[in-house]
């Protein structure tokens, strides 16, 4: 019978198993074979041997950048600009850059602080890539973002390499200007007539929410305007035409007709490769010289007027800036119609 | 300023402003520009750097809000639409899967809306379809495609948009032609295959993509295409029953038949359920519509069917695919990259093509020469195609060295029963559609299997017999030309116009069959005695004309015919016809029963009487459904009696019929093996459920069973009850037999498990 077997199949756990002399000691049934045979062990990814350079750790805290808590990308960032090498590349640019747009306060600072380090040299190949993140920035959905956007500019505008602040006037000229007109909460696509007061509400738009902070906001993006309007419409500005308007061997305008230097994509205002021409947000339009950027500044000329009028008529700070804008203005306005 | 509520200020709440700019759109511009703007710089980046796109959630949902709301501003937003076709174009194989789904979607939106025209959003999307890698996106793009093309053809066709796409296609199929084929073509045959059947196209452009796709160069496509042409027609008749709701002929589309049988045990259970029930106006409601679905179905199963005209007649010049399949497919020059099966699928186009249209392929009959020997893998098939590659205009010595292969091959004494029934079945088929294609004495010495033991082999020399005592007997050996046939043989011989069947000579009919027989009728009841006494009682009886009397047909479907009839007279007349008596009703049965003898009416008086009967009805009368179905009655009279006298009439085949191969095989003799049975039984099994049904029925959706309700019955209901109070009481013994009974059962229910 069946169950005879199991009684005595349990019987048999039960009995001490005897000792014989001379003989290996039986193995017990919880006994776990731990010898093994191989001829290779492979350990992936494990080098005992590999030491961490100093370029494998900052690419590490280059991809920490995109890390999804902001105390970690703050961190990443300080260890990046502490650790700046001498030859940038562009991952860096590729990984900073869309955290202009970040929705963390100190991560924005701590970018900002970053780009400030980097040399602007290897800076000028990326600008356009940058500029892009800047405008993105400038008409964005949360408020602060918005008001932090024109720090970059002004970074960007007034760097040491000239280079930088023309290609940003040159090749982003009329989508700059819009973008200041949704970032002032100015009405620029529809001409206004010069009598008609744009509403002093928009100026409660710009910034933040304390009165101090929308002062300060303001005045930063008025400073952004006035900088890049008198880059864009002043001949002189720019130490380098001037360097090479003082050697007396070439002609005075030898620089328009020499390849611009150190620049990503020379012939970009060109186009030559877009599908579709004449598309407003998208092409680069060509504004090479201050007479084809005042063209464009003209269609949208009342509407800046008028935002800066109102602007005038808030006094202070932002009324004074707004006065000197003005007048800046108007100077230029003369002196190209006199030209023309 | 107007108030606003708080939220919509914030500019994350898309929704909410959606909503506003629904109702408001010159209010919330400024708003929307604000959208607008982030969307388009956010554009730009993406643009710039596709893969690095990280913001995709926001930029989704403000894609999808600016789709929504474009119409309210259209100068703000006309270069929207371009934009995301532009970023699908360039972008579409790195772009995040869901920012790619919503790209299209938002397409199809903005075509909703007109905003862009169907043929834009096509010539967007149709590119990627080939593009693209990813599966699933091409499904997408498939489906939306079929319904972009189904709306724009549900109440009329679109001509304009139908003539975009087919032009798409055919530019595709086309573009990837050539040495280095591409199987990019099989979309452009699977579109036009999928629309033909949803009887979406059905014009004779979408029969020309197929065809371009059945000569492509890469062998999907080309198998694509021919079996368009072989199976979609069949396809589109199944869906177009299904969609009537019709019960279908098939057994392959049981569902549709299971719907229809649903609906009348639910009527009677509703009506049951009113008897017994309180009487509520829901009740009444839910019995009316059920009334309303059933009538509905009803109103689509007696629809007239829509006339469709299958792909291969619609086709543009059949012999020049049928020459250019023949030689690109399946001579020698093309070299063999088709497998065996896909030979035999075009061969089988090929051929139906050469049946259809009657074309001449001649090098198909020397090509299948090769094909046809026991041997050959599935020589069933070729044997079919053989069969219905042939038709009357083919040269018969063109044929009969095909003929006289199979003969040897498959018919002699050294082959297995079924090889010969095959063989002569074949012959049998070939012969039907081109019965000069063989000699006198082959056929001689293959009617002489009549004796065999095999029964299918006996069957199908039989039928052969029984072909040529109607088409030729002369051809037959003198004793297997039966009576009939014998006695009109020299009947025609002693008129001294021996008929011959001779090549590319037509049969023509020349009026409706049967027609005498029913003029004949009517002078027996009376009806034309008078024609201008008939024609008022017509005028008066007009309605009734029309209309099928269901009575008397009903009478005469008992089965039985009346042997005094007149017709029986007339038959039996029939048989004096040798000694040369002319009869004009004996004519007039012997003309409807046999088309091919028409061809030999032998008397020149004949004729004439012939020619008046016609011209009496046909010329006087408007035929009425209810004389044609007199006609039909007469006709299967007629018929009948010349059956019981012996002649049997050939099945009428014509050359479009399809040959099925395993009916070449003949009648199976003999017990089913083994799996033929077991296959049979699991037939029977479908559907069927066995072993316990205790755990579905649980599962299914019921009321409370007494068991539950006894389970879940309030605790205090039930202690003072016996039940419960006896258990206490119970003796020792009877708890003890409780104890084991409940033992007893728990080792049962174990050991099932």
């Amino acid at each position: 019978m069946g169950s005879q077997k199991k009684k005595s199949e349990k019987k048999k756990d039960f009995l001490k198993p005897k000792l014989k002399v001379g003989k290996t000691k039986p193995k017990a049934t919880s006994y776990t074979e731990l010898g093994f045979k191989a001829k290779a062990i492979g350990i992936p990814e494990q080098s005992i041997t590999k030491t961490h350079t100093s370029r494998d750790k900052f690419n590490h805290y280059v991809s920490l950048a995109r890390h999804h808590s902001h105390t970690t990308r703050r961190e990443a960032l300080a260890y990046l600009q502490s650790h700046i090498p001498e030859e940038v590349d562009s991952s860096l640019f590729t990984s900073i850059s869309p955290l202009i747009l970040d929705p963390t306060p100190t991560v924005r600072a701590a970018v900002l602080s970053l780009v400030h380090a980097i040399p602007t040299s290897s800076f000028a190949p990326h600008v356009h890539l940058i500029s892009l993140y800047i405008h993105s920035a400038m008409t964005h959905l949360a408020p602060d973002i918005r008001a932090d956007s024109s720090k970059f500019l002004l970074f960007a505008l007034k760097a040491e390499d000239a280079d930088i602040p023309m290609q940003v006037v040159t090749r982003s000229w009329e989508k700059t200007l819009h973008c200041f007109g949704s970032l002032l909460g100015w009405d620029l696509a529809t001409t206004t007539g010069p009598g008609d007061t744009v509403p002093a509400a928009n100026w409660n738009k710009v910034g933040n929410a304390t009165n101090l902070d929308r002062i300060t906001n303001a005045s930063q993006h008025l400073d952004a305007l006035s900088l890049f309007l008198r880059l864009g419409l002043s001949e002189n500005l720019t130490p380098e035409m001037q360097a090479q308007r003082q050697v007396p061997l070439y002609h005075a305008d030898t620089s328009k007709h020499l390849i611009p230097r150190n620049t990503s994509a020379p012939y970009a205002r060109l186009n030559l490769f877009a599908d579709d021409k004449g598309r407003r947000w998208t092409t680069i339009s060509s504004t090479e010289d201050i007479g084809a950027r005042y063209q464009i500044l003209k269609g949208i000329l009342p509407g800046i007027l008028a935002g800066l009028d109102s602007g005038r008529r808030q006094g202070g700070e932002i009324g004074r800036k707004c006065k000197h804008l003005i007048d800046f203005l108007d100077k230029t306005k003369i002196e190209t119609e006199k030209l023309q | 300023m107007p108030k606003r509520r708080r939220a919509a200020l914030l500019p994350s709440n898309i929704a909410l402003l959606q909503n506003l700019i629904r109702r408001d759109p010159g209010s919330y511009k400024e708003e929307f520009l604000v959208q607008y703007r982030h969307y388009a710089t956010q554009k730009e980046i993406l643009a710039t750097n596709p893969s690095g796109f990280h913001d995709t959630e926001a930029f989704l949902d403000q894609i999808g809000f600016i789709a929504q709301v474009c119409t309210c501003y259209p100068s703000e937003t006309k270069e929207y639409p371009e934009d995301l076709a532009d970023l699908l174009k360039a972008h579409h194989s790195v772009l995040p899967v869901e920012l790619r789904e919503k790209i299209v979607q938002s397409l199809v939106l903005l075509r909703n809306r007109g905003i862009i025209s169907s043929e834009r959003l096509i010539q967007v999307i149709f590119p990627l379809l080939t593009t693209t890698n990813s599966k699933t996106f091409r499904k997408d793009i498939y489906t939306t495609l079929v319904r972009i093309l189904k709306n724009a053809n549900r109440n009329t066709k679109a001509p304009k948009l139908n003539r975009t796409v087919q032009t798409l296609l055919f530019t595709l199929l086309e573009s990837t032609d050539g040495p280095a084929a591409a199987p990019d073509g099989l979309w452009a045959a699977k579109l036009a295959r999928e629309l033909w059947r949803r009887s979406i196209w059905d014009d004779p452009r979408t029969v020309e993509i197929m065809k371009q796709a059945a000569l492509h160069g890469n062998t999907k496509v080309a198998i694509a295409g021919v079996s368009f042409f072989l199976g979609v027609d069949r396809e589109r008749e199944k869906a177009e029953r299904k969609k009537r709701g019709l019960a279908d002929d098939d057994d392959s589309s049981n569902a549709s038949s299971d719907d229809e049988n649903d609906d009348k045990p639910q009527i009677a259970g509703i009506k049951h359920r009113m008897g017994i029930n309180k009487k509520t106006g829901k009740r009444a409601r839910k019995l009316e519509a059920a009334m309303r679905s059933l009538k509905k179905k009803e109103k689509g199963a007696s629809l007239p069917t829509q006339l469709n005209f299958s792909a291969i007649h619609l086709l543009h010049d059949p012999q020049g695919f049928a020459e250019r399949l023949f030689s690109q497919t399946l001579s020698r020059s093309s070299g063999n990259k088709f497998t065996l099966e896909q030979r035999i699928q075009i061969l089988n186009l090929v051929s139906r093509l050469i049946g259809v249209h009657k074309l001449s392929v001649l090098g198909l009959y020397s090509y299948l020469l090769k094909y046809l020997t026991p041997k050959q893998r599935n020589v069933t098939q070729f044997m079919a195609a053989t069969a219905q590659a042939s038709h009357d205009l083919v040269p018969p010595d063109v044929l009969s060295p095909v003929i006289r292969k199979i003969a040897d091959e498959f018919v002699s004494d050294g082959v297995a029963a079924e090889v010969a029934a095959a063989g002569l079945n074949t012959i049998r088929e070939i012969l039907t559609r081109n019965p000069l294609a063989i000699e006198a004495d082959l056929l001689q010495d293959l009617t002489a299997y009549k004796g065999s033991k095999s029964k299918s082999v006996m069957m199908a020399a039989r039928s052969l017999i029984g072909l040529y005592r109607e088409v030729a007997p002369d051809m037959l050996s003198r004793k297997d030309r039966g009576k009939i046939a014998s006695m009109e043989m020299s009947a025609a011989a002693a008129a001294g116009e021996v008929k011959k069947l001779r090549f590319g000579v037509e049969n023509v009919v020349e009026g409706i069959p049967g027609l005498e027989l029913l003029e004949k009728w009517r002078k027996e009841q009376g009806l034309d005695k008078d024609d201008e006494d008939a024609v008022p009682k017509d005028a008066e009886d007009d309605d009734d004309a029309w209309d099928i009397d269901v009575s008397d047909s009903e009478d005469s479907d008992s089965g039985w015919i009346d042997m005094e009839s007149d017709v029986e007279y007339n038959v039996s007349d029939e048989e004096d016809d040798a000694d040369g008596n002319t009869d004009a009703g004996e004519d007039l049965s012997d003309d409807d029963s046999d088309k091919e003898q028409e061809a030999e009416v032998n008397q020149p008086t004949k004729r004439v009487k012939t020619e008046d009967a016609l011209q009496t009805l046909m010329a006087t009368k408007i035929l009425t459904p209810a004389d044609f179905q007199k006609l039909d009655e007469l006709r299967t009279k007629a018929g009948l009696d010349k059956i019981l006298h012996g002649g049997k009439a050939a099945s009428a085949t014509t050359h479009e019929d399809t040959v099925d191969a395993t009916s070449l095989l003949g009648p199976k003799s003999g017990k089913a093996d083994k799996a033929e049975r077991l296959a049979a039984v699991m037939e029977g099994r479908q559907d069927r459920q066995f072993g316990p049904k205790k755990g579905k029925k649980d599962s299914q959706p019921h009321s409370t069973t007494n068991k539950e309700k006894a389970r879940k019955k309030n605790f205090i209901m039930m202690i003072h009850k016996r039940d419960v109070q006896g258990k206490s009481k119970k003796s020792l013994r009877d708890k003890q037999k409780v104890l084991r009974a409940h033992v007893e059962r728990q080792k049962k229910s174990k050991k099932k498990h």
